[in-house]
């Protein structure tokens, strides 16, 4: 596997086109560019690594399959990654239980997550992230590491912005409360 | 009014919102740095886990994808050859059949016309055999037709002789009886004047 540079590096042009005319090489390479960019990505949306694992494969077969509709002119590693995310989405979509479907509609005002770093006492957030619900966790990453406007989310969602806004709030208050409690119990020990 | 962290957590995607506060607000600046902190913190995770891809499946995939899509081309295009040369055997069947069937439609009109007219022609000049002239003109009228029917027969002979088309000796027939009609019309008018005048 190369050096993790994610769904940063882009690979050359020559390479997609020889993938496109079915030179297997030319799509091994791309799947060790881009597989672990999209099982980290996968894990940390889902935070379940045999269900990862299945998305990265997901994922691929449908780069295979439409790698020759791929415009020479794209961002091949944005491509990528909208595939991985929206794999990542149907994945949480299809198991998320009926009751973490509901949508808030009260949007609480809050000034509280950022005044100190809280965060500093964890020693494993992967854990913690874990342990949030899918949708807030899937929110958390997706707005705060790759970028997706509450916009995007919601529509990724099929859902409202107010969800998306409410699950990030919803996502940041738990890790609050689990690193304060991890806090107190670590200082109890 | 410090900001809220709503608008913190917008502020790298919505800086415009946030940017006149944030210049005169330690508070809020400590607090969106802290959140830069956080957001690099949350970019750690799960880095550390190690994960076999496995390539092999996907190989496999990759060729039935490939080979099939190959495979799909060559289909498509044998049955396009197939079209092709269905449409070319459809036309040349039309371009065939249609002047056949054309005449095959036409023939049976051409014949039982001209056998008609024959017949016509048999029964007619049996009526101007038949018929006594009244006088020296009409004799005439009759000698006249005689050599006329000579003539006409003459060319209808030749063109059996000469094997012209079925139309042409339809036209030689229909002639004659035309001949024969106008004749017999005369003959009839000249008889009735005749017997008036007696």
């Amino acid at each position: 596997m190369s050096e993790y540079k994610g769904f940063g590096q882009q690979i050359d042009q020559s390479l997609i086109a020889k993938a496109q005319t079915g030179d297997v090489i030319a799509m091994e390479t791309i799947y060790k560019h881009y597989a672990k960019p999209c099982y980290l990505l996968a894990m940390r949306i889902t935070a379940n690594p045999t269900a990862s694992q299945d998305i990265v494969h997901e994922v691929f077969v449908k780069v295979i399959r439409k790698v020759s509709q791929f415009k020479a002119n794209g961002n091949f590693a944005g491509w990528v990654r909208q595939i991985a995310v929206n794999e990542s989405i149907d994945f949480i979509k299809r198991n998320t239980r009926i009751h973490e479907q509901v949508e808030f509609k009260d949007e609480i005002e809050t000034t509280g997550y950022f005044e100190s770093q809280w965060w500093d006492t964890i020693k494993d957030l992967d854990k913690l992230t874990s342990r949030l619900s899918d949708n807030a966790r899937a929110v958390l990453f997706l707005h705060e590491l790759e970028g997706f406007s509450h916009k995007e989310i919601a529509a990724l969602f099929g859902k409202t912005e107010s969800f998306s806004k409410q699950s990030l709030s919803r996502a940041l208050n738990q890790l609050k409360n689990m690193s304060a409690i991890k806090e107190i119990s670590n200082a109890s020990h | 009014m410090h900001l809220t962290d709503n608008e913190i957590l917008e502020h790298l995607t919505n800086s415009n919102i946030t940017n006149a506060h944030l210049e005169e607000c330690d508070s809020c600046q400590r607090r969106l740095e802290n959140r830069s902190e956080f957001r690099t913190k949350l970019g750690q995770s799960y880095q550390s886990n190690q994960v076999q891809l496995g390539w092999e499946r996907l190989e496999e995939e990759f060729d039935r994808n490939f080979h099939g899509q190959q495979q799909q081309k060559m289909e498509s295009k044998i049955k396009k050859l197939q079209l092709g040369l269905v449409s070319l055997a459809a036309c040349l069947c039309l371009v065939v059949l249609i002047p056949l069937l054309s005449s095959n439609k036409s023939a049976p009109t051409i014949e039982s016309e001209l056998a008609l007219v024959i017949d016509e022609n048999h029964q007619l000049q049996r009526s101007v055999e038949l018929s006594t002239p009244y006088g020296s003109l009409q004799t005439v009228a009759l000698q006249t037709l005689r050599i006329q029917l000579q003539q006409i027969d003459s060319e209808i002979q030749l063109s059996y002789l000469e094997g012209l088309s079925k139309s042409e000796k339809l036209k030689l027939w229909q002639a004659r009886k035309k001949l024969l009609v106008n004749s017999i019309k005369s003959l009839n008018s000249d008889s009735s004047s005749n017997t008036k005048s007696i």
